[in-house]
């Protein structure tokens, strides 16, 4: 359920020596608040939110401090699900929402994690070392700020009518799951990743399903149109109606319920409208308390986690960070970004030195009757960002060509001139689509080329793999491509 | 919002508008609407001119905007050599 930012590109990063590879720890630092500095005993770390990376902090603090006290604060009833997994139970993949439960509160009790459910923190005061809960300041030693996200405001009238479903608390999900038994037709406003998953889990649901996006194609930040199209087409023989370059403009009710939408190409008539606009950092608190943002509206960041203020870190969905391949700060990442986060800021925040890296953002998700996925640039975005290229695309099989169950898979290769290093891919086939795109962020981070992947090995094995890995035959035709 | 991130969020969506114009022409995709109003001025006349300027300039702007890489991150050494 995550967006896919933009990129801006710069080539290059500098290796320093004072990161442990194999560990990812700090050698000993310049310039942060270092664990010398904090009474080892009974130092207390606030986290304010209980999301991804508020849970992830907690466990990763708890574990570099076993004596400090952990204090997490969620304004729900919950802590530690899987939002990610919402939209398979509405599409019955997934048969109930407690299977999205990470760990029971009475885990975290065990752990030693103190949970505040239902708990708002309305401010806190970096100076005082204070957070403000119930009007009443509550002292910390660290703070960790995940905050979150919001979704984007349509900004078009009727947006206080009921009907309307943002896709996130799962408490909510799970009342929402009920009304979509009732709904005949239902609009997804944006063809966002969460958009994706929406519109397939309706369609699974049998409910009439409008898609109203106003790019060209679905997921037109991140991927181009050849790829798309294979999920589009699905789309349309599971019964989904697809309204591209098609701009939302109202939502239209009556008695105070959603009755249609209003867009630039017509009205549609609907039950319900699923709003899937892209997720910003959700800052309100470190505003607040004089925490700097950047240019993608997240909270400012190190690699420590750790924003300009002493003793206050901050990770997930509100914070903003290099992309590796551009340099330029991106923001509003997936649910395993999030907890890798926040895993760094809650050992930092406890004493301990661990160090995140820069992100080169691979994704992929079922969409339609595919699997689609990709790591950095497309074409478009190279496009938009004046960034030469150089492109391979193949297709390829998922097993061994006899092998029941064999899949395409379809692979588009994005390389620098010259030197050929990758700086993107996109897919799309029947299935080891995520795996592929765990790998090809692996080889955009470590500058592998595309000659390297022209000559890669791979398993062959008639049940898992055919005789031609797709990532090599794209690296093949990118190198005829490049004239090489 | 921030004038940084006001600049930065209108530039990356009229970029996009002209990236997925080009793109959809390119693949026989059906063309978004022509951009009218002040979407005109962006997309006449922004849009060319960052496109027009070098790379390098394009680059120094972009690092001088601020957020978090400006700050400190460094990668992790890569080992080089047989592993054995």
């Amino acid at each position: 359920m995550g967006t896919v930012p933009v990129p801006l590109l710069t080539l290059g990063w500098a290796p320093l020596s004072i990161v442990n590879a194999s560990s990812g720890m700090l050698n000993p630092p310049g310039g942060h608040p270092g664990p010398t500095e904090v009474p080892c005993m009974g130092r207390r770390i606030v986290i304010v939110g209980g999301g991804a990376a508020g849970i992830g902090a907690a466990g990763a603090a708890k574990g570099t401090d076993p004596a400090a006290e952990v204090i997490v604060y969620t304004q729900y009833q919950d802590a530690a699900y899987s939002p990610c997994g919402i939209p398979y139970v509405h599409g019955k993949e997934i048969p109930d929402f407690e299977r999205l439960f990470l760990g029971t509160k009475q885990q975290y009790v065990e752990q030693g994690i103190d949970i505040r459910y239902e708990t708002e923190v309305t401010a806190f005061d970096p100076k005082a070392k204070t957070v403000t809960v119930d009007g009443r300041p509550v002292e910390y030693d660290s703070l960790v700020v995940a905050t979150g996200f919001t979704y984007a405001d349509p900004g078009v009238p009727g947006g206080e009518l009921s009907g309307l479903y943002y896709v996130k608390n799962i408490r909510e999900a799970m009342e929402w799951d009920k009304v979509l038994d009732g709904v005949r037709k239902a609009v997804v406003v944006e063809a966002t990743p969460l958009g994706l998953e929406m519109v397939t889990a309706l369609c699974h649901r049998g409910i009439e399903t409008h898609l109203v996006d106003p790019s060209p194609w679905a997921l037109s930040m991140a991927t181009d149109p050849d790829i798309a199209k294979p999920v589009e087409d699905s789309w349309v023989e599971l019964g989904a109606q697809l309204h591209f370059n098609t701009k939302l403009e109202a939502f239209q009710g009556s008695g105070g319920a959603l009755r249609s939408v209003r867009t630039s190409a017509g009205e549609l008539e609907c039950d319900l409208a699923v709003v899937c606009t892209h997720k910003v950092a959700n800052t309100a608190l470190a505003t607040a308390a004089g925490i700097d943002l950047g240019s993608a509206g997240g909270i400012v960041v190190d690699e420590r986690m750790a924003t300009h203020v002493p003793w206050v870190w901050a990770a997930g969905d509100c914070i903003e960070v290099p992309h590796g391949v551009s340099n330029v700060p991106v923001q509003g990442l997936s649910g395993s970004h999030a907890y890798a986060q926040g895993k760094v800021a809650g050992v930092n925040a406890a004493g301990g030195r661990r160090a995140y890296q820069p992100v080169y953002v691979p994704w992929g998700m079922v969409a339609g009757t595919w699997m689609i996925g990709g790591v950095s640039f497309s074409e478009t975005l190279a496009t938009a960002l004046g960034v030469p290229f150089v492109m391979g695309r193949a297709q390829g099989i998922s097993r061994a060509r006899y092998f029941p169950g064999v899949q395409p898979v379809t692979v588009k290769l994005l390389a620098e001139p010259g030197s050929l290093r990758i700086i993107g891919a996109q897919m799309v086939g029947g299935e080891g689509i995520k795996e592929r795109a765990d790998f090809l962020a692996m080889a955009v981070r470590t500058g592998i080329t595309a000659r390297d992947l022209a000559t890669m090995e791979n398993v062959y094995s008639p049940a898992i793999g055919a005789l031609n890995e797709p990532i090599a035959l794209a690296a093949q035709d990118l190198l005829v491509k490049a004239g090489t | 919002m921030g004038l940084t991130r006001l600049v930065r969020s209108v530039s990356e969506r009229q970029l996009m508008a002209a990236a997925q114009r080009e793109i959809a022409q390119r693949y026989g995709v059906p063309l978004p609407p022509r951009p009218r109003g002040v979407d005109l001025f962006w997309q006449r006349v922004y849009v060319p001119a960052y496109h027009a300027l070098p790379w390098a300039l394009r680059t120094k702007v972009m690092a001088r905007m601020p957020g978090s890489h400006r700050e400190t991150w460094h990668r992790p050494p890569q080992a080089r050599g047989p592993a054995v």
